[in-house]
């Protein structure tokens, strides 16, 4: 299947030979003429993109009846390059899927299976064909920015404020400006300039094991590192991005040096080092090794529903607990897209970042993966009902971002592996 | 048909060290050429520029007409016509006898190719094996493979690493032999790197002996032995000793055994000088008045290897016939026949 | 200059340097590969010339010595495990017969097939303190925690008896081969001369495998050191983890460079050590080998049960595991792109093999004709990148590749008004250059291995019947190498299965594979609906562990 593609891309580009490589009078006289009538078709639904004029196949030239054999009057290094241009097409076929002007691109760190339902979606309403890489978000962004303003991503995708504010910094996202967007999206979690929005809200609580801590008990993140939870706590991994804007919302509000204080009680009430993921804490939970556990909310909804008898059991063990309701509110971080400088295909980009935010798109990252949607009156999945409403920390996403590092440093010094 | 080889004041060196310094050599075509010497002495660097896999610093190396290795050009060994058979014979583990035979006929025809295998395994009388894996044959078939697949594309040069050394004695010197006479047969010209002066002498028309580094004497094996040119080809060749004289105004030697002193003849006047004394010059012969100690016997058959005592102290050595019996101590009587006399000068041998 | 003079001296007394017909070819292709190949990993060591932030103090301050001494234990650790584990199933296998020996030859390979973090996460999944195990334990004698001792899984000794039960088949593989190799009269002395069984093992047989058993120990290290996945997942801080730390946690990827830059330096000075100390040693082949000793009674119950118990524990017990989710839930990861995954994955990795095959030839067949000191280095240098996590290597590709691309566009542009976009960047070619340059090390040292023990004068001769030093490689090396090729072939292949979707940064739009799809839910901590991907990966690779079996088998049958 593979050989297959690059093999017929192959032959279309010996068939097809492009026609702004050409000097001639007589070669640009036809350019021009297709230049008039690509900008009247306008509303042709697939075509070629001109810029990634890279010898993919295109319907219109092939209708008319210009011959486009090389001329005796072409420069040699012309001939050449296109030459080495058969040649690099053929290798490199695959790019000229990214050619069609009806196509937006997306670089995504939000992983295929929560993402690609909802492209599919997309692209059934309005016909556009949606391409997809997924990744690491820095790695994406490390790509984006060495692809230059030649990157084929019309879209970067991203599951937490903090690369959605690398990739403001990094200059590598643009400004676009939706009603729709600004009306639908928050202040506080979207960028002042337009340049990212956030699609949806994931929440950092507390679990407890049911049978050992009774709620009252809690009341902040903060109080967990009273000594009286000593060995009881259980957390992932300083690593983790999480984690890493819990800190980093802390250091916002309350400052760096409460920040670290948060952070050194905490490791001193750890009931293990630091292991695996959020599920792992869960289970742990349940288990019995620690009595109460920081994760996201979606995890603890992923296992309720995961049809998996022992995962349900261990879920059904522990209860949720929104922390800080009496002050800033619950840590929340956010997932988002924005439009790339580089983007060719900038309304059909800005196109789906609307219908990513829309009512229907909302709904299903509530029912799909329980996170939470960005605004207020959507419908939630059963399990998000039942754990009630809470009130999130409304410290804006991109402070999050700004902050990252030095919430990275501060759970460094605090001995947080 | 072979081709003439002509090395002109060829060099090898490796970084620093020099491995052959502007050794010289000659051969017409269809003559069997001989590198002997000791192990270090430069022969297989020498071997190895011929072939082509090694660059030489300076001279030229030239077959036939044309030049294959200069300081600035360096033909590649495969567009050398030249052949090579192993020391350690070097056949193909995953080819067949025939087809390790086959392998440099590449140009050939599928028909002339199968023509000139079986010739090649008639010559070498290894018809029955054409099928054998090489890991089934002895050492000495191996050797005999190793040389009709050196031989199949018909080499302009045939150069031989050692052919021998990793067969047993008596295997050595029968083939040896052989494979002169089949060299002479197919009229190849050819070069054997040896430290052996017993197969030297044997298959080669022209010995070069060579010493760190330097080609000592290029010679044939008769004058070599009789006329060495060196005091190291002199000692490395054959027995014999360099008997140390000093000679009188009139050229005579100053000896106190008379029969030497005759034996030596007219020398240089007034010199200090040193005569090589091969065993075949000092013959047993009882009515010889001419007795000297016997210090110690070589027993070796048909003949037995005699150390004698001079008076002043130096030993030569005699070949006795083997039926001679004779103890250390006891007087042998002896004359001496030197028919050719090689003398060095004793200063030059103390530089 | 001497410096300068040393190295034109080195070329020039090589006989490739010198104006031969068809034969300086071969080291200026082998120099232009390494030096592509080299590419990333210079772009990563350059980085070492950018000026050292803030966030070096802060490294230092707090973190960084213990990331370097977990890694260290963590090195010690596999590589006594690998040793130990591949030593002993090489020894026991070739030294002597008992029952089930023939199945346990090819057996002890099957761990190969499978990814060090999937068999992190099975292994999770059976001993963590909520898994069946200890939950069972708990049931049963009605024990709480902290009322018995039970070991962590999730810790350093978890993951070096991870890494060291999927990394052994390295030394497992190239010991083997030594042993057999070895000559049955060299034991025999020794036993004539007085040692028992086990000093020959110790005096004969293991210094003469030395070579074998300190390449395969070192890729074993080599992966340990680029090894993230689980490392991460177990929460071990190693140097890997600091360098994603800084990356990612801190944005900070010039830092995270440096970082990398100092872990290839390190592994540098590992391997010109390792090349010096066995500058000196020479394989040779042997005529005779050694007869296998019959065990009888207990003993041979013992070994057996040893080996079965290291195939058990690197193989069986992950993949029932494994399988036992797949069937409870394959609806988590089946779609109608499965069978475009497994194909994807399968070509993938099938061109990479064959990439790095061809390559490794040319780098170890140049260096065979001209051993200059500039093609052995380049040759070394190239080989780097097995050590750096797969991540930082794409970063190098990236780099150079978008940056050559943005060129060719500008250019384009400027002479022929026209674009000609990004033709290399984010295409397979890229993918398969980033695995190349990561995978090299891996095949470069079978076929090098295998180089050397074809005896020189074997090239002589063909030279001298005509054929050229292509000629030579097809007709007289490719046919006696052939198990070393196949063996690299299937390395790389297994590898490339294998490999974190890290590189994956730099594929094509809509192009998914195995490690993808296993990675990705993983990731969201759906162990139990990756089962389906990782076990197709573990059985793809299974694929090219039986043809090395055959062809183990084969050898077998050959030397009796």
């Amino acid at each position: 299947m593979l050989f297959n593609e690059i093999f017929s891309e192959f032959t279309v580009w010996l068939r097809d030979v492009p026609l702004t490589q050409s000097d001639s009078h007589t070669s640009r006289v036809v350019k021009e003429a297709l230049r008039e009538r690509l900008d009247r078709d306008n509303s042709v639904a697939v075509r070629r993109h001109s810029v990634y004029h890279c010898g993919c196949y295109n319907p219109l030239i092939e209708n008319n009846n210009y011959s486009f054999q090389p001329e005796s009057d072409e420069a040699m290094p012309t001939q050449l390059i296109r030459i080495l241009g058969t040649a690099l097409t053929a290798l490199t076929g695959v790019i000229c899927n990214a050619a069609l002007a009806a196509e937006v691109n997306v670089y995504s760190s939000r992983q295929e299976a929560l993402i690609k339902p909802l492209l599919d979606r997309f692209s059934e309403q309005t016909g556009t064909k949606i391409n997809l890489v997924t990744g690491k978000g820095d790695a994406l962004l490390t790509r984006l920015r060495s692809e230059g303003m030649n990157s084929p991503a019309d879209i970067l995708l991203t599951v937490d404020a903090g690369r959605l504010y690398r990739a403001e910094e990094a200059g590598v996202l643009q400004s676009v400006s939706s009603e729709l967007l600004m009306s639908e999206v928050p202040g506080h979690l979207r960028d002042p300039d337009g340049q990212w929005y956030a699609l949806s809200v994931r929440a950092r609580a507390i679990v407890y094991a049911k049978d050992r801590v009774d709620p009252a008990e809690l009341s902040t993140y903060e109080a967990l590192t009273d000594s009286t939870w000593e060995g009881k706590v259980c957390i992932r991994s300083s690593g983790n991005i999480y984690n890493q804007s819990l800190i980093a919302g802390m250091i916002a509000t309350e400052g760096e040096a409460a920040a670290e204080s948060f952070a050194t009680g905490l490791v001193a009430n750890f009931a293990r080092p630091p292991q695996g993921g959020d599920r792992d804490q869960i289970k742990a939970v349940a288990a019995g090794q620690c009595d109460v556990a920081i994760v996201n909310s979606y995890y603890l909804g992923g296992m309720i529903n995961s049809g998996d008898a022992e995962q349900q059991a261990a879920a059904a063990k522990v209860g949720i607990f929104w922390p800080n309701q009496d002050g800033r509110g619950t840590h929340v971080n956010v997932s988002g897209a924005g439009v790339t400088k580089s983007a060719k295909n900038t309304a059909n980009a800005v196109k789906l970042i609307e219908f990513l935010a829309n009512d229907e798109s909302q709904r299903w990252y509530a029912e799909t993966n329980n996170e939470y949607p960005v605004r207020d009156g959507i419908p939630v999945s059963e399990v998000l009902a039942a754990w009630g409403t809470f009130k999130a920390d409304e410290v804006p996403v991109s402070e999050l971002g700004r902050l990252n590092a030095d919430a990275v440093k501060v759970m460094d010094r605090a001995g947080w592996r | 048909m072979g081709k003439s080889l002509r090395i002109d004041k060829a060099s090898v060196c490796y970084g620093d060290v020099t491995a052959v310094q502007g050794a010289s050599l000659r051969l017409e075509a269809g003559e069997i050429g001989c590198l002997l010497g000791p192990s270090g002495c430069g022969k297989t660097s020498l071997l190895r520029a011929i072939s082509g896999f090694q660059s030489i610093s300076e001279g030229t190396i030239e077959v036939g007409e044309t030049l294959v290795s200069s300081p600035a050009l360096q033909v590649a060994p495969e567009q050398r016509r030249i052949g090579m058979v192993f020391q350690d014979f070097a056949l193909f583990p995953h080819l067949s006898v025939s087809r390790n035979i086959a392998f440099g006929l590449q140009a050939l025809n599928a028909n002339d190719r199968q023509t000139t295998v079986e010739r090649l395994l008639e010559l070498v009388s290894m018809r029955d094996w054409a099928s054998a894996m090489p890991h089934e044959l002895s050492g000495g078939q191996q050797q005999r493979v190793a040389l009709a697949r050196a031989l199949a594309p018909s080499p302009d040069i045939l150069l031989l690493d050692e052919p021998f050394s990793s067969l047993d004695t008596s295997l050595r010197e029968q083939l040896a032999l052989e494979v002169t006479q089949l060299l002479k047969e197919s009229n190849v010209t050819a070069v054997l790197v040896t430290h052996d002066q017993q197969e030297a002498l044997t298959m080669a028309d022209t010995v070069a002996v060579m010493n760190d580094g330097n080609v000592e004497q290029v010679a044939s094996p008769y004058e070599l032995y009789h006329q060495p040119r060196t005091r190291f080809v002199a000692g490395f060749i054959g027995q014999g000793t360099l008997l140390r004289v000093s000679t009188d105004s009139t050229g005579g030697a100053k000896t106190p055994v008379t029969e030497l002193a005759s034996a030596l003849g007219q020398l240089p006047s007034s010199r200090e000088l040193e005569v090589l004394l091969r065993p075949d010059d000092v013959i047993v012969d009882a009515t010889s008045n001419c007795k000297l100690v016997v210090s110690s016997v070589d027993f070796r058959g048909a003949h037995s290897l005699v150390s004698l005592q001079l008076p002043d102290g130096q030993t030569i050595s005699c070949n006795a016939p083997g039926h001679v019996q004779v103890s250390p101590g006891y007087a042998l009587p002896v004359r001496v026949e030197i028919k050719h006399k090689v003398t060095f000068d004793a200063a030059e041998g103390a530089k | 200059m001497a410096l300068i003079q040393t190295l034109f001296q080195a070329l020039s007394t090589n006989p490739g340097s010198t104006a031969g017909v068809g034969f300086s070819r071969w080291p200026v292709m082998l120099v232009i590969t390494a030096a592509l190949l080299m590419l990333p990993i210079i772009i990563i060591a350059a980085s070492l010339a950018l000026p050292f932030s803030d966030t070096w103090r802060h490294l230092l301050d707090t973190v960084i010595v213990d990331y370097l001494g977990t890694s260290a234990l963590l090195m010690l650790g596999v590589g006594a495990g690998t040793a130990v584990l591949g030593v002993g199933a090489a020894w026991l296998t070739t030294a002597y017969q008992f029952p089930g020996r023939s199945a346990l030859v090819w057996a002890l390979l099957l761990p190969m097939a499978m990814p060090a973090y999937i068999i992190a996460y099975t292994y999770t999944g059976l001993l963590d303190f909520s898994g069946p195990v200890q939950s069972a334990l708990r049931d049963n004698f009605g024990w709480g925690y902290g009322d018995y001792y039970f070991p962590q899984i999730r810790s350093l000794g978890g993951a070096i008896a991870m890494l060291s039960l999927v990394l052994y088949p390295y030394v497992y593989l190239l010991a083997r081969v030594a042993f057999m190799e070895q000559s049955a009269s060299m034991r025999e002395a020794a036993r004539s001369l007085g040692r028992s069984p086990t000093q020959v093992f110790f005096r004969v047989a293991l210094p003469q495998a030395r070579p074998a058993i300190v390449a395969g120990v070192s890729l074993a290290l080599m992966e340990t050191l680029a090894d993230f996945g689980t490392v991460d997942y177990f929460g071990v801080s190693a140097f890997t983890t600091g360098i994603f730390r800084t990356w990612y946690g801190m944005g900070e990827l010039t830092t995270a460079a440096q970082l990398s830059a100092l872990l290839m330096l390190f592994i540098l000075v590992l391997i010109v050590v390792e090349r010096t100390s066995r500058a000196r040693m020479r394989y040779h082949q042997s005529q005779r080998r050694a007869q296998r000793t019959q065990l009888s009674g207990w003993r041979s119950a013992l070994c057996c049960g040893a080996l079965v118990l290291i195939v058990l524990a690197g193989f069986l017990v992950p993949a029932m595991q494994l399988l036992m989710w797949a069937i409870n839930h394959w609806r988590g990861a089946w779609d109608d792109q499965f069978l475009q995954l497994v194909w994807n994955s399968f070509s993938l990795a099938s061109i990479t093999a064959v990439v790095c095959l061809g390559l490794s030839l040319l780098l170890a067949y140049g260096q065979r004709l001209s051993p200059g000191l500039i093609e052995r280095s380049a040759v070394r240098l190239a080989a780097l990148g097995y050590a750096v996590p797969g991540m930082v290597i794409a970063v190098g590709v990236l780099i150079p590749l978008a940056w050559l691309d943005n060129r060719v566009d500008a250019l384009a542009r400027e002479w022929f008004d026209t674009s000609t976009g990004l033709l290399l960047s984010g295409t397979l070619l890229a993918l398969v250059f980033a695995y190349a340059v990561r995978f090299l090390s891996v095949s470069l040292q079978s076929v090098e291995s295998g180089l050397s023990r074809v005896k020189p004068t074997l090239d002589d001769a063909a030279r001298t019947l005509g054929a050229s030093a292509g000629t030579t490689l097809r007709r007289v090396h490719l046919p006696i190498l052939r198990g070393s090729l196949l063996t690299a072939l299937l390395l790389v292949f297994v590898d490339v299965l294998k490999e974190l979707p890290a590189t994956l940064i730099l594929r094509p739009f809509n192009f998914n594979t195995l490690a993808v799809r296993t990675y990705e839910l993983a990731s969201d901590e759906r162990l139990t609906d990756a089962a389906l991907p990782a076990l197709a990966i573990v059985i793809i690779g299974l694929i090219p562990v039986i043809l090395l079996i055959r062809a183990i088998a084969e050898g077998e049958k050959q030397h009796g």
